[in-house]
């Protein structure tokens, strides 16, 4: 309350500042998102009822240069969380004022920044993935031709799922635009639990970076992290470069993370647990694809902020007349010692490594093709929970195209197939291996309707679910420009689904989803 | 609290429905203004953009399909509405986890159109974005003429339709 008090001040302050309303113009626009489902969700092999109903109002008012955000949320109950009892609030709302050209920018409330690439502060939304680090404070930019600054101060909210703890966090970033297109910045963050839970009571962290636009492009950057109740200095390196050479495109980044493990607010017991640990306020780029295909994004790699280094290359090439081909390689593992600064490839430091390609093609107007392939393998011995409680090689190999044809000025068609092996090599030399499968197929009606039918299949002997095919259909109407209605009726496997190195189990489900969003 | 947000949902529900701020859509509002830097480091306000023209806003990312297989269709749309004041801008909403791959694929393609980065996503959110692609076509007057979620095979035409219209001074279809 304490910042809408702030708030209110700003903006009579800029309301005095501002000429009156009848000469400004007042503008409130928004979105509106319900999702529904009836159905039954499979966890741990047990079924249950699984009905949902959330509702996400969001209202932007502008007049001259201020802005009120608001978010009404309703959840009868959510679609995922750990009680499952919903919540009905004014979730969201923030008063903004941006000066002239954006050189100075106000907003309290509900405050969101990354600095850099996130080392040391990235304060962000998921929904999706049900995380949520964004402050209830006060942020403040300025910026001149040669300078730019930033500070930044507010409480976290540890939100129904408890990624996020609650916290006190303040921080201040300056960022100096040198010649020669070069960028160096520093940055500090301070951050207080509210409650010092069997974990810190404190963490301070600070860092920097230095850029440089070109024809190679270069960001290096550093965070060393102090936490209360570690004895280690905890640390994050990543350095991203990037130049282009005619058709070629060509990145490379590496990282080298030893921050601090926080763990999920929610006990290890808990149904909804996040398999993975999560920086909260830190978001370092993960150095690995993440977006690959529906069979193969089932078995990512789960960063572990806490100890690992890596590298990924990633070459694109744009001939023209065949269309687009990216081809990634990642490389990573825990470090072999404190100090070391390459990936290790011993089978103890638990090492992973990924190749991906994907080629898109449009041969005619009228044909549109996608083929993927790739193949991973990672050796996961840790005890995390459940998806790292095997000793053993995971390998999997995958295979897809999807093409669409318009064979006609209304209709589209969209046939779609992938197929994956999956094989598993514990460390005794036995192994087990499967075939895993997707289809697709579906109609496209002048842009706004639509309708497919996916069916899933795996050759795995005992699947979770004690079922081995999986067929849903979807409908989609865009109407009128502003709503869009999604149903999908069936059945869905489900999978870890992993964003930004923030990964969440989605649970079988059998049933009936809708969603229904409205721009206003 | 609980209580308290029930009656402001439903009572922002009620004001929405009952009054022609729902049934008008997005259509005909003022753009929200921003102020991004370009993949080259400059910055570019909205106010720039519309300044020759109207101006197609496509949010994309790098890890999106959807997003690239619209993008050469757009791209056509660019080079054949340029030289009449039309502008495509590509706004990337690549964040930390995959900013480095934005320029490298713009550059291999030989793009031309201007490509800005949110990196944080705010000024999708601005325009009502909650996934990509999302596109946003907005006259040279600064308001919002048509908007698309998603991309589907055959969208290029209403589009190529919605900007013929405005540069003929017509309202659209």
């Amino acid at each position: 309350m304490r910042y809408l008090g702030i708030g209110i001040l700003l903006l009579l302050v800029f309301t005095l500042t501002v000429p009156p309303v009848s000469a400004q113009e007042f503008n409130l626009s928004g979105n509106n998102e319900v999702k529904w489902a009836d159905g039954i969700e499979t966890i741990g092999g047990d079924q249950r009822t699984k009905r949902y109903f959330e509702d996400r109002l969001n209202i932007d008012g502008y007049y001259g240069n201020l802005r009120l955000g608001l978010r009404f949320t309703m959840l009868q109950p959510s679609e995922f969380g750990e009680e499952q009892t919903g919540m009905e609030t004014l979730e969201k709302r923030f008063l903004e004022y941006t000066g002239y050209d954006g050189d100075l920018y106000v907003r309290a409330g509900h405050v969101y920044t990354v600095w850099g690439r996130g080392l040391t502060l990235a304060l962000m939304e998921d929904i999706v993935q049900g995380f949520d680090s964004g402050l209830d404070g006060v942020h403040v930019k300025g910026r001149t031709e040669w300078v730019e600054a930033e500070a930044i101060s507010g409480r976290s909210e540890a939100g129904y799922l408890g990624l996020v703890r609650e916290a006190q966090a303040s921080g201040a970033h300056v960022a100096f635009n040198l010649p020669y297109n070069f960028t160096l910045a520093g940055q500090a963050l301070l951050v207080t639990p509210v409650e010092a839970v069997n974990s810190y009571s404190e963490s301070r962290t600070w860092g920097g970076y230095l850029a440089y636009s070109g024809p190679v492009d270069a960001h290096i950057e550093h965070a060393q992290e102090y936490v209360s109740v570690s004895d280690d200095e905890n640390r994050g390196t990543y350095a991203g470069f990037s130049t282009y050479v005619g058709k070629f495109g060509i990145s490379l980044d590496y990282k080298n993370y030893l921050y601090y493990r926080y763990g999920s607010g929610l006990g290890s017991g808990s149904t909804y647990s996040q398999s993975v640990d999560v920086l909260p306020f830190h978001s370092a780029p993960i150095v690995q694809r993440e977006f690959t295909s529906n069979l193969f994004g089932k078995h990512p790699h789960i960063v572990r902020f806490e100890d690992e280094v890596g590298a990924q290359v990633e070459v694109t090439w744009s001939p023209g007349s065949i269309g687009t081909l990216v081809l990634s390689m990642a490389q990573s593992s825990a470090h072999e010692t404190e100090d070391a600064w390459l990936p290790s490839l011993k089978e103890e430091d638990s090492p992973y490594r990924e190749v991906f390609a994907e080629l898109q093609s449009y041969p005619s107007p009228e044909i549109y093709l996608i083929g993927w392939a790739g193949w991973n393998e990672e050796l996961v011995y840790y005890n995390e929970g459940a998806v790292r409680s095997r000793v053993s090689w995971n390998k999997r190999t995958v295979l897809g195209a999807k093409t669409e044809y318009t064979f006609s000025p209304e209709w589209t068609v969209l046939v779609g197939a992938e197929g994956m092996n999956v094989e598993e090599i514990q460390i005794d030399d036995s192994s087990e291996s499967h075939l895993e499968a997707l289809l697709n197929l579906g109609f496209i009606y002048r842009a706004n309707y639509s309708v497919t039918a996916a069916l899933e299949m795996t050759g795995e002997e005992n699947p979770d679910e004690n079922r081995d095919t999986w067929f849903n259909v979807q409908a989609r109407a865009f109407i009128a420009n502003r709503h869009e209605l999604l149903v999908t009726i069936g059945q869905e496997r489900g999978g870890l689904v992993c964003t930004s190195g923030k990964c969440r189990l989605v649970t079988p489900f059998n049933g009936v989803k809708v969603t229904f969003t409205s721009l206003f | 609290m609980a209580r308290t947000g029930r009656w402001l949902l439903l009572f922002a529900l009620a004001i929405l429905s009952a009054t022609p701020i729902w049934a008008q859509g997005i259509e005909g509002k003022t753009a929200p203004d921003f102020t991004l830097k370009d993949i080259d480091g400059d910055r570019i306000s909205l106010a720039d953009l519309t300044k020759d023209g109207p101006v197609l806003l496509d949010f994309w990312a790098t890890w999106c399909v959807p997003c690239k297989q619209a993008m050469p269709k757009l791209a056509e749309i660019h080079e054949d509405f340029e030289g009449d004041g039309f502008q495509l801008v590509a706004i990337s909403i690549d964040n930390t986890r995959s900013l480095n791959k934005v320029k490298p694929y713009v550059r291999s393609q030989g793009y031309k159109f201007p490509v800005l980065l949110d990196t944080d996503s705010q000024v999708l959110r601005k325009y009502r974005g909650t996934s990509v692609p999302h596109t946003v076509l907005v006259t040279q007057e600064g308001t919002i003429a048509k908007v698309w979620i998603g991309y589907h095979p055959g969208e290029e035409k209403e589009i190529r339709a919605e900007i013929t219209a405005l540069l003929e001074g017509g309202a659209g279809d």
